[in-house]
C-alpha cells in the first residue's frame, strides 16, 4: 500500500479530513445560524435545532449560554484540528516527502496540540461550564502527547530536508 | 572560502564547453553550473573521475583549499 505521493492513503486521508472539517465548520455556521434566526424550539430547558432533511441528526441540548458557547469553542478547535491535519496530509502527498511546508504543518499542529487544547479545555471546564478538570483530563495527557511526538517528528522531518538537500547538491 | 573548485580555470585551459563536458561525462547541465559555482554539497568520486579523465588533469588541478 502506497502512504506517499499521489494515489495513495495520505492522498485519500487528506480529502477526508478535508471534508470533516468543511463539515464541523458548516455545522457551525448551521447552529449559530440557527440562533440568530430562531430556527430552534425551546421544550423543558432544552433547545432542538431540527436538521434539514434527516429529522434523526437533530440538535439538541440544555439551552444555557454555556452551553452554546462550548459547542461553538469545540466545534471551531475540531474544525481547526482537522483542517491542520489535512494540511500535513496534503504535504505528503507531493512527490518530494520531506519540504518545508510539511514541517511547518506539523509544527502548527504540535501547537495546536500543546497550547490551543489545554487552553480549550481548561477555559471549557473552568470558566465556562465550572465542573472539575478531572473528569477528562486523560484527553489532555494524550493531546500533551501527541503535541511533543508531533514536535519529534518535525524535527526528523526537518533533519530529512537537510540530507536530502544535500544529497541533491551531490553532483 | 573552504574548497574552491576551479573548473572554470581547466574548462578554459582545454577550450572546452561546459555543455560539452556535461555531454561527456554524462551530467546535466544544471548539476555541472552548481558544481562550478561551488553551491555543490559533495562531488562523487565517480563524477570527479570522469571530469579529470576528459579534461586530462588531477583532482588537484580542479579543487583547491582556500582559507
Amino acid at each position: 500500500m502506497k502512504m506517499f505521493g499521489s494515489k495513495s492513503v495520505s492522498s485519500y486521508l487528506f480529502y477526508v479530513f478535508r471534508f470533516a472539517s468543511l463539515c464541523s465548520f458548516i455545522l457551525l455556521l448551521f447552529i449559530l445560524l440557527s440562533f440568530l434566526f430562531g430556527n430552534y424550539e425551546v421544550q423543558g430547558g432544552r433547545f432542538t435545532i431540527p436538521f434539514p432533511w434527516f429529522s434523526f441528526f437533530d440538535i439538541k441540548g440544555v439551552y444555557k449560554t454555556s452551553i452554546m458557547t462550548s459547542i461553538t469553542l469545540i466545534l471551531i478547535y475540531m474544525g481547526g484540528f482537522l483542517y491542520s491535519l489535512s494540511m500535513i496530509l496534503k504535504s505528503f502527498k507531493s512527490a518530494v516527502l520531506f519540504n518545508a511546508a510539511a514541517i511547518r504543518h506539523l509544527k502548527i499542529l504540535a501547537i495546536i496540540n500543546l497550547l490551543v487544547f489545554p487552553i480549550v479545555y481548561l477555559s471549557l471546564r473552568l470558566v465556562i461550564l465550572n465542573i472539575s478538570i478531572m473528569n477528562g483530563i486523560h484527553n489532555l495527557i494524550l493531546s500533551l502527547i501527541f503535541g511533543v511526538f508531533l514536535l519529534f517528528v518535525a524535527a526528523i522531518f526537518k533533519r530529512g530536508l537537510k540530507v536530502q538537500n544535500e544529497n541533491d547538491l551531490t553532483i | 572560502m573552504g574548497i574552491v573548485v576551479n573548473l572554470d580555470v581547466m574548462l578554459a585551459k582545454r577550450k572546452m564547453k561546459s555543455k560539452e563536458l556535461a555531454e561527456t561525462i554524462g551530467i546535466t547541465e544544471a548539476n555541472l553550473s552548481i558544481l562550478k559555482s561551488g553551491k555543490a554539497k559533495a562531488i562523487r568520486f565517480s563524477t570527479l573521475e570522469a571530469i579529470c579523465k576528459e579534461l586530462e588533469c588531477q583532482p588537484g588541478d580542479l579543487l583547491e583549499y582556500s582559507e
